[in-house]
C-alpha cells in the first residue's frame, strides 16, 4: 500500500545492489593481512554507521526546516516532521548494525566484545540519544507541540554526531582512526577500497527505499489517526443528541 | 586468521536485522492501508502522494 512504481523499481536495484555488495564483500575482495577474514565486516558496519550519519543530518536539516518554514506552510510544516522522524529511525536502524558488527570486529581484532572507549561510547550514546527522541515523538500531545519538541530534540542530539566522528581524533581511543576521511590520504586501497565505496552506494540505496516507505507509513499513520478522531467526535456527538446506535 | 564464523554471524544477523524491519514496515503499510480502504475503488488515488 506504500509502493509506487517508482519505490518498486528503487527496491529492486538496492536488493540487486546489495546481493552484489554481499559477492564483493563476501567472496571477492580478499583478506586482510593482520585481521585476516575479519576485516569482511567492515563492508557492512563503515557503510551502516555513513548512512546513519545521514540520517542523522537529514532528521537534522528537516528538523530546522521544520522550526523555520512550518507556519509559513500550507500543511504547517508535517512534512517536514514526517521526513525527520523517518530518517531518525533508518539512523537508529544502522546505528545498532553498526554497534552490533562493531562488537564482533572487536572480539577478533582487540579480543573484546566492548570497550569503554571514546568511539564506542559516543556511539552508544548517540544509539541512545536518537532511540530518545523516536521515544519523544510516540508521547501524547497535540501534533504541532509534539513535531516542535522532537525537532529541538533532534538538533540538540545532532551535537554527537561530529562528535562521535572525530572522537578518534580528539582522544587516545583503541578503536582504529578513519580508513577515510576528507583531505586525508585513504588508509586502504585496491580492492579493498572499491569494495567499500561500492558497499556505501548499495546501503545507501537501501536506505533511500526504507526512507521513502517508512515517510509513506507515517503518513498513513497520521490519516488514521485523524480518521479515528473524526470518527470519536461523530459517535460523541450523536450520543450528546441522542441519536447514538 | 580465520574468522568465517564471526563474519558470518555479522553479515546475518545484520540481514536479518533490516530484513525483519522491511518486513515490518510493508506488513504496517499494507495494515493501514486497508484499514483506510486505500487501493480500493473508494480511494483510487494514494493519498500519501499528496500534502495536506
Amino acid at each position: 500500500m506504500t509502493a509506487t512504481a517508482t519505490s518498486r523499481t528503487l527496491g529492486a536495484v538496492a536488493l540487486a545492489a546489495v546481493a552484489v555488495m554481499v559477492v564483493l564483500g563476501l567472496v571477492v575482495s580478499p583478506e586482510d593481512a593482520v585481521q585476516g577474514q575479519g576485516v569482511r565486516l567492515m563492508y557492512l558496519h563503515v557503510p551502516a554507521i555513513w548512512v546513519a550519519y545521514g540520517s542523522f543530518g537529514l532528521t537534522s536539516v528537516s528538523s530546522a526546516l521544520y522550526l523555520w518554514r512550518a507556519s509559513r506552510r500550507t500543511d504547517g510544516g508535517r512534512h517536514y516532521d514526517r521526513l525527520a522522524g523517518s530518517a531518525a529511525e533508518i539512523g537508529v536502524l544502522f546505528t545498532a548494525v553498526t554497534l552490533f558488527t562493531g562488537s564482533l570486529w572487536g572480539r577478533v581484532t582487540w579480543g573484546s566484545y566492548w570497550q569503554w572507549d571514546a568511539r564506542l561510547t559516543t556511539t552508544i550514546l548517540l544509539f541512545m540519544t536518537y532511540l530518545g527522541y523516536l521515544a519523544l515523538r510516540r508521547l501524547p500531545a497535540d501534533p504541532g507541540v509534539r513535531a516542535r519538541r522532537a525537532a529541538i530534540m533532534a538538533l540538540v542530539s545532532f551535537i554527537n554526531v561530529p562528535i562521535v566522528h572525530f572522537s578518534v581524533d580528539w582522544w587516545r581511543t583503541l578503536h582504529q582512526k578513519a580508513s577515510l576521511s576528507v583531505g586525508r590520504k585513504p588508509e586502504i586501497t585496491g580492492e579493498m577500497y572499491w569494495t567499500l565505496m561500492y558497499s556505501w552506494f548499495a546501503v545507501s540505496l537501501g536506505a533511500a527505499w526504507l526512507l521513502i516507505h517508512r515517510y509513506r507509513v507515517i503518513r498513513l499513520e497520521e490519516l488514521s489517526e485523524e480518521e479515528s478522531l473524526d470518527r470519536a467526535i461523530a459517535e460523541r456527538r450523536a450520543e450528546a443528541s441522542g441519536v447514538s446506535k | 586468521m580465520n574468522n568465517w564464523d564471526t563474519v558470518i554471524v555479522g553479515w546475518a544477523v545484520s540481514g536479518v536485522g533490516i530484513g525483519v524491519y522491511v518486513v515490518w514496515l510493508l506488513r504496517r503499510g499494507r495494515y493501514i492501508g486497508n484499514e483506510l480502504g486505500i487501493g480500493s475503488a473508494d480511494h483510487a488515488v494514494d493519498p500519501t502522494s499528496e500534502d495536506d
